[in-house]
């Protein structure tokens, strides 16, 4: 039951940390506009609703709930650290991308 | 005071920060390894077989004649029965004076075939005793426990854009970088930083709040420990001789009524005596988090039942549901790591934290406080986890026949610290945080060298753990190497 | 004129003040509201006892965070004491006596 519950909880904050607007407006380009941002952001808490609703419903509902707290804090983490190299990665190209690019002089 | 209530509160965090965060820092580091307390018991004593070939009835009756022996005139016995996690029995007795905290071999009942050391107990009471005396240990990390939650409400408070930047982690941008991550690691984990704060402080709460409990039962201890503990009977020693009954008998009863649940824990009161009492505590059933929430009594001399109590009153389960997710002994193994990562993560807030003060003030005139905050941060941040991977390290490397080698093993802890110390105070902050992070590395790279190739899950779980932290170190002491040759 | 000085110094007397208000001050309150939550809450003693140990130990940072979230440091020290008055006559009242 704890993977279905962390596969959502995760797809949640993926979507929650896509929705905050520093996230949505570097990450993205275009930047994703607000009715986007809250509709993401409506999607993530609808999601991660439900995980605390089946946790809430499986066996053992209170360690449920107790490890899936626990959980989000970590993803929470991972998240932000990803952000931050997606970031990083789109603001240093790469070789690769250098070659589409047209703008700069030769 | 400031000019806005946000403001205030900012002041607040950061002085009361400031003033508690080095014991906090001790106190948070020696609580998350406590989550392993029976792990760290078990890796400390390489005598112990594997888990799985030890019977917990059979060690506990092995236990209980070895204490029939050696240890019969002693008031009470307290035992905790052997399981998965702890393939020993500890058991604690009082022999004249002083107490005895010591594992027993599960064949032999024993403590003679297992290296002498406090093990992992050594971090569960350092956290909450700071290895000062009744009761002015347990006083001040009481206070602190306050302090901590004080400090995490004043934190959110003072936290301006605590949704909008939830994700936020900006690295290489000095003080900006060191503000991310204390928000990123104090947020993130939240619910466990305010719960682990106030249910410390709640563990400890006879001590530091007892005025509820003295306005109701004012001195009538016996009264207000059968209230809290129905099951408990209060026998004074009736001054006969008395011999326990077989206990294989006892244990299966208790183990009858507990189950599904397992044993956690036997106390045995007088046990000589005629009068004998043994009582007896369920682990938390599977779905349950409070603790001592099963208690059983039976006549020790006779082993008939006198008592059971399965708690049932709402308040009184809500507590036990309190000091149940402090102690977090219904974790299963899952829970124990996000424990274990949450309390790293505690760790991880307060250093930052206690970083963010000295590089605010940085480019301000460097009075005295600042060096001697400067200083004293590398000495606690770097020092407390060398330090305690010495503990690892002594343990391994000290002979096992040495007689006071559970001493020199915590002797060793301290002493690193203050020589750490002291080195940080006499060097300039770089260079020390370089020297320093790079005996972390050391110590951890030492424990996990005596490890050795990980074979069992416990090697497993402690070589993971060791790496993790060797990459940690070495990042750092790598990045202050840098900063060091920059300045020079 | 004020000199910066005596400034500095009214300052750090207001944060002592504040601080003793919320520390020992605060502490009193809490205290104070364990035994008036424990002579006044109609459950049993093992219960009331738990639950006014718990709001004393809310009470406490919340005193600190009020001590110094006042206008002044007078202010803090008159809102503890008017919060230990009150608990404490709420206790007196339900039969409590010091």
């Amino acid at each position: 039951m704890l993977l279905p519950i962390a596969s959502l909880a995760l797809a949640a904050v993926c979507l929650l940390a896509f929705a905050t607007p520093r996230q949505a407006t570097t990450l993205f380009t275009p930047p994703l506009l607000p009715r986007h941002q809250s509709f993401l952001r409506t999607a993530g808490f609808f999601l991660l609703a439900t995980s605390f609703l089946l946790c809430i419903l499986a066996a053992h509902a209170a360690r449920m709930l107790l490890a899936l707290t626990g959980l989000l804090g970590v993803y929470a983490v991972l998240i932000a650290l990803c952000c931050t190299a997606w970031m990083h990665w789109k603001k240093t190209p790469s070789p690769a991308r250098n070659i589409t690019r047209t703008d700069h002089k030769r | 005071m400031k000019p806005t209530f946000r403001a205030c509160m900012a002041w607040l965090h950061t002085w009361s920060g400031l003033t508690m965060g080095w014991l906090l820092l001790a106190m948070t580091l020696a609580g998350t390894l406590s989550v392993f307390r029976p792990e760290i018991n078990t890796w400390m004593r390489p005598e112990l077989r594997t888990p799985s070939t030890v019977n917990p009835d059979m060690a506990t009756q092995t236990a209980i004649q070895w204490l029939s022996i050696h240890a019969a005139k002693s008031p009470t016995w307290y035992l905790e029965a052997a399981n998965a996690r702890a393939p020993y029995v500890q058991a604690l007795w009082l022999e004249g004076d002083a107490y005895q905290d010591h594992a027993l071999d599960p064949q032999t009942g024993s403590p003679s075939p297992l290296r002498d050391t406090r093990g992992g107990d050594f971090f569960y009471r350092f956290h909450f005793e700071l290895q000062l005396p009744y009761p002015w240990g347990r006083l001040i990390a009481a206070v602190a426990a306050m302090a901590l939650v004080l400090i995490l409400l004043t934190g959110i408070i003072a936290h301006k854009r605590i949704f909008l930047d939830f994700f936020t982690f900006r690295p290489n941008k000095g003080q900006r970088s060191w503000l991310d991550a204390h928000n990123l690691l104090g947020v993130a984990a939240l619910p466990f930083h305010l719960m682990i704060a106030f249910t410390g402080a709640l563990t400890l709460a006879n001590m530091l709040m007892p005025w509820g409990l003295t306005t109701l039962y004012h001195q009538d201890f016996s009264a207000l420990e059968h209230d809290f503990n129905p099951a408990g009977i209060e026998r004074p020693a009736s001054g006969k001789a008395g011999t326990l009954a077989p206990i294989g008998p006892v244990l299966a009863d208790i183990n009858h009524r507990f189950a599904p649940n397992r044993l956690i824990r036997l106390t045995i009161s007088n046990p000589s005596d005629a009068a004998s009492v043994i009582q007896a505590i369920a682990a938390p059933s599977a779905s349950g988090v409070g603790v001592e929430t099963h208690t059983l009594s039976y006549d020790g001399t006779t082993g008939t039942l006198l008592a059971e109590h399965k708690e049932s009153r709402p308040i009184m389960g809500f507590y036990r549901f309190l000091y149940g997710l402090h102690v977090a002994h219904f974790a299963p193994v899952f829970t124990r790591w996000l424990y274990f990562l949450s309390g790293l993560g505690l760790a991880g807030v307060i250093a930052t934290g206690l970083h963010l003060w000295t590089s605010k003030r940085c480019q301000r005139h460097r009075g005295f406080g600042f060096r001697l905050v400067e200083r004293v941060n590398v000495g606690m941040i770097a020092g407390i986890p060398t330090a305690f991977a010495c503990f690892f390290l002594a343990n391994r490397l000290l002979p096992p026949s040495l007689a006071t080698r559970a001493q020199i093993e915590v002797q060793t802890v301290f002493c690193v610290w203050a020589i750490l110390l002291l080195y940080a105070a006499v060097r300039p902050a770089t260079v020390a945080w370089r020297d320093l992070l790079g005996m972390a590395t050391l110590a951890c790279l030492g424990v996990a060298l005596l490890n050795g190739l990980p074979v069992t899950p416990l090697q497993i779980g402690v070589g993971v753990t060791a790496l993790s932290l060797i990459c940690l170190f070495s990042y750092a002491t790598w990045r202050m190497a840098r900063a060091t040759k920059e300045k020079s | 004129m004020i000199s910066s000085f005596a400034l500095r110094k009214h300052a750090i007397l207001g944060i002592t003040a504040r601080v003793i208000a919320g520390v020992g001050g605060g502490y009193a309150s809490s205290a104070l509201l364990a035994i008036a939550a424990a002579s006044v809450l109609p459950l049993s003693r093992p219960e009331a006892a738990i639950l006014s140990t718990l709001l004393a130990l809310i009470c406490w940072p919340v005193m600190m965070i009020l001590c110094f979230s006042t206008r002044t440091a007078v202010h803090a020290w008159g809102a503890t004491i008017a919060f230990c008055l009150v608990v404490g006559a709420v206790a007196i009242l339900a039969g409590w006596r010091p």
